[in-house]
């Protein structure tokens, strides 16, 4: 796979890995939310690409976030969608590393640099909180 | 007995030159930030990159007043829109005082978080503040290399 493509597989594994975490809309990926059944929407969003060091053929390092919008069914309050959020906190733990086992061998290694939850907002029939994961590595 | 020259720095002239740098330094950061917020907004009707604002504060207050709209014509030009906006922040960048602490750019307009976070009609969220924050290190790098700190 391309590096990006690793670097999603790695997150959306991650993230599929979570105990007790409700269904995932995908990116690219037909998904018709049940009324009433809390899912997370999944996005990857590289932000930087950027030499890591001077010289010939430098080693890459990649920015990027991971949104994760987490839809609880509106009318519940707000602490429904954030007792997932703070599950989605204690998962992607900022200075923490997530590894991925590549399909060819080896192993990327993604570095989170924070994770944090936004203003949650109505989206009826859902009532949706963002959480935003910042992630970097370093690749060729 | 031969009277002793002084001969030293002037260390108010010193660090007077060096607040200068400062103020032009935040500036020249501010002015990447909103130049990249900019040119990311999506543009449809131009409301949303239209409502982009610089602030000498440290946050925004009355987030998201007014209502949404519907059925706003199309922008007939999406990049003379974000070009208006960019020109617009950057005279709002230059208006701060030279000895601001802290700087705000806030965008709004109700259908902002949309933008942010959640998309709508079966677009993507932008992310356009999230995004701008993580390239901060490149801002930070474009704005020490056009004042030649590097």
């Amino acid at each position: 796979m391309t590096i990006m493509n690793d670097i999603r597989a790695c997150l959306d594994t991650h993230l599929l890995a979570m105990p007790g975490v409700p269904q995932i809309a995908q990116q690219n990926l037909r998904f018709d939310p049940t009324t009433g059944v809390p899912y997370i929407r999944a996005d990857m969003i590289p932000t930087l690409r950027r030499p890591a060091v001077r010289g010939l053929n430098p080693q890459q390092r990649y920015d990027g976030l991971y949104n994760l919008l987490i839809c609880v069914p509106e009318g519940l309050g707000s602490g429904a969608g954030y007792d997932i959020a703070d599950n989605l906190l204690n998962w992607f733990k900022a200075n923490t590393d997530v590894s991925y086992t590549l399909p060819l061998g080896g192993q990327l290694i993604l570095s989170l640099e924070f994770s944090e939850v936004r203003t949650s907002f109505l989206d009826t029939p859902f009532y949706c909180t963002p959480v935003t994961i910042a992630w970097y590595c370093y690749s060729q | 007995m031969a009277q002793g020259k002084a001969a030293g720095l002037n260390f108010g002239l010193r660090i007077k030159e060096l607040k200068g740098k400062l103020t032009e330094f935040k500036k020249e950061v501010l002015k990447e930030v909103v130049s990249d917020i900019a040119d990311s907004s999506p543009v449809l009707s131009g409301r949303y990159v239209g409502a982009h604002n610089v602030e000498d504060a440290r946050s925004a207050a009355k987030q998201f007043t007014g209502s949404y709209l519907e059925n706003v014509p199309n922008s007939t030009d999406p990049t003379a829109d974000r070009q208006a906006a960019k020109s617009r922040m950057i005279g709002q960048v230059e208006s701060l005082p030279d000895d601001f602490t802290y700087a705000s750019v806030n965008n709004r307009i109700p259908h902002a978080v949309n933008v942010e976070y959640s998309g709508w009609s079966g677009k993507p969220a932008y992310a356009v503040y999230a995004t701008a924050y993580s390239r901060r290190a490149a801002h930070i790098a474009a704005a020490k290399a056009r004042l030649g700190l590097t």
